[in-house]
């Protein structure tokens, strides 16, 4: 077969897939919920219905046609079913949605005109069904600290979170909705040198419930969670860093305060700076008796704390943290009530190094706003899980602090 | 009446939704906040529950009035380099109806 041949031949079969492609008007079809208004007589929308629709991605041309009802069949279980209305919007010309009695309905396909039908792919996300996504809000963010006091001394912070699983619950009908069930794996701490300080981690994996409200036209949001929680300090006689002081279970209540982070919110409305108004968050959390790494039993123990944002610029930004933890028999050597507390006031990395030129000769001129910054964080008190006594200043970089 | 689908009331609607989620720059429309990445807005501590906030918010300031308009159920995949003009495009416009 001669070269020409041959090219003749795959012109044709690229033409032959061209033609083949421009044939079929639907890309992808998925079964969709939609949240439609209902406005009553007097024209106010006081309810909302959840609308079950096929939610159609069109290739690349959007036909008038497509609007035309008369041009879609829908079956499902060896049936033809309804179509009540199109729903296409110019704004949005390559999405078609196909509204009729499709909640429920598996093995659905979808025909536009003569051409081939499609099968309808069950969504994944849809509400009431039971969706499992992995890796979802994972994170894992570093902090390095210079101890003010003894300038060779380092401090690390971690925090790393991750989902496992996540199951959408409802859709937010009212003003307070639980969105999702989560399984999540948790993890935070800080390591140093022996006795400069607080060395210790908290490490659990739980099932969590995550709560939205939505007050004076902002959403927040809390969290239920059951976990088992593993606790470890650095043992200052063997010098072991991660000696298992505690595991048990724990059950945690974490929320945001509605309208706290108004005055921030107000700022950054006339201000411009783009940065999420953190409300003043509070938490509770009880852990029953545990025990320890030898099997020894370990006291029962309630933790609680606040901690709140005033995020004025990228030039300052102060977060402050109150904790305390209260034990059913203390452990020897603690009182039976401690406290914590810490101010951090930081700057976004990205304008220290537009104030200090040589920084960008170091970091490179790259934006990383928002992304890095550095900070001065004062601390005092006990902490769980160290319960180590100390006061610490520190100077510190870290993609949080 | 819904309403009017156009560019100038999707927009609005965008910002207020981003507003929602607590991010107060937004009032002053989206156009500034188009640029800036999603990540770098959203402090650590609210990273993963953003896509569900921008969901519920959407939920709650489109489905009313003014707007009154529908809303696919559907959160948002907010990645390291998604920028908030990729969310109006990609997600925003295509939710509402």
């Amino acid at each position: 077969m001669t070269m020409a041949k041959l090219s003749r031949i795959a012109i044709a079969f690229v033409v032959l897939i061209a033609f083949d492609a421009r044939a079929q008007t639907v890309k992808q079809a998925s079964l969709n919920e939609t949240l439609s208004p209902v406005r009553e007589a007097d024209g106010v929308i006081n309810r909302r219905i959840l609308k079950y629709n096929i939610r159609i991605v069109l290739f690349e041309r959007g036909e008038s046609s497509v609007a035309d009802k008369a041009m879609w069949r829908v079956s499902g279980g060896g049936k033809t079913l309804a179509v009540d209305s199109i729903g296409w919007r110019s704004f949005a010309p390559t999405i078609v949605r196909v509204y009729g009695p499709y909640k429920g309905q598996d093995n659905l396909t979808v025909q536009f005109g003569s051409e081939e039908p499609v099968l309808v792919a069950v969504d994944s996300a849809a509400v009431g069904r039971i969706r499992w996504g992995f890796g979802k809000g994972k994170a894992l963010e570093l902090n390095v600290r210079r101890l003010t006091s003894q300038a060779s001394l380092l401090a690390f912070d971690y925090n790393l979170s991750a989902k496992v699983l996540e199951h959408n619950l409802t859709v937010p009908n009212g003003a307070l909705w639980v969105r999702s069930l989560s399984l999540d794996v948790v993890s935070n701490g800080t390591f140093g040198s022996k006795d400069t300080v607080r060395n210790g981690s908290q490490s659990s994996i739980q099932v969590s419930a995550h709560p939205f409200y939505f007050v004076g036209g902002l959403i927040y949001t809390g969290q239920l969670s059951l976990a088992y929680q593993m606790e470890t300090r650095m043992n200052a006689s063997s010098n072991k860093l991660l000696d298992v002081v505690n595991h048990s279970l724990k059950l945690g209540l974490q929320a945001e305060v509605p309208y706290s982070n108004y005055p921030m919110f107000a700022l950054h409305s006339a201000t411009g700076y783009a940065r999420l108004a953190m409300p003043l968050t509070v938490d509770v959390g009880y852990l029953p008796e545990g025990q320890d790494a030898s099997g020894k039993s370990t006291s029962s123990r309630w933790d609680y704390g606040v901690r709140y944002e005033l995020a004025f610029s990228p030039y300052l930004i102060i977060q402050g943290e109150w904790r305390g933890s209260m034990f059913g028999t203390p452990p020897v050597g603690l009182p039976s009530q401690t406290w914590y507390y810490s101010v951090a006031f930081a700057q976004d990395l990205d304008v220290v190094k537009k104030s200090l030129g040589f920084l960008t000769l170091l970091l490179g001129d790259e934006s990383t706003q928002g992304k890095h910054f550095v900070f001065y964080k004062i601390s005092a008190g006990r902490k769980a899980p160290a319960f180590q006594d100390l006061k610490e200043q520190s100077i510190g970089f870290g993609t949080y602090f | 009446m819904p309403l009017t689908f156009n560019e100038e009331n999707l927009k609005k609607a965008f910002a207020d939704t981003l507003a929602g989620t607590n991010i107060g720059a937004a009032t002053q429309g989206p156009d500034a906040l188009f640029a800036k990445l999603v990540k770098i807005v959203v402090p650590l501590d609210m990273h993963e529950g953003y896509p569900s906030r921008l969901l519920g918010s959407a939920n709650q300031i489109c489905g009313n009035d003014p707007y009154g308009w529908s809303v696919d159920q559907r959160e948002p995949t907010v990645g390291d380099d998604t920028t908030f003009e990729m969310l109006y495009e990609n997600w925003f416009k295509v939710i509402i109806s």
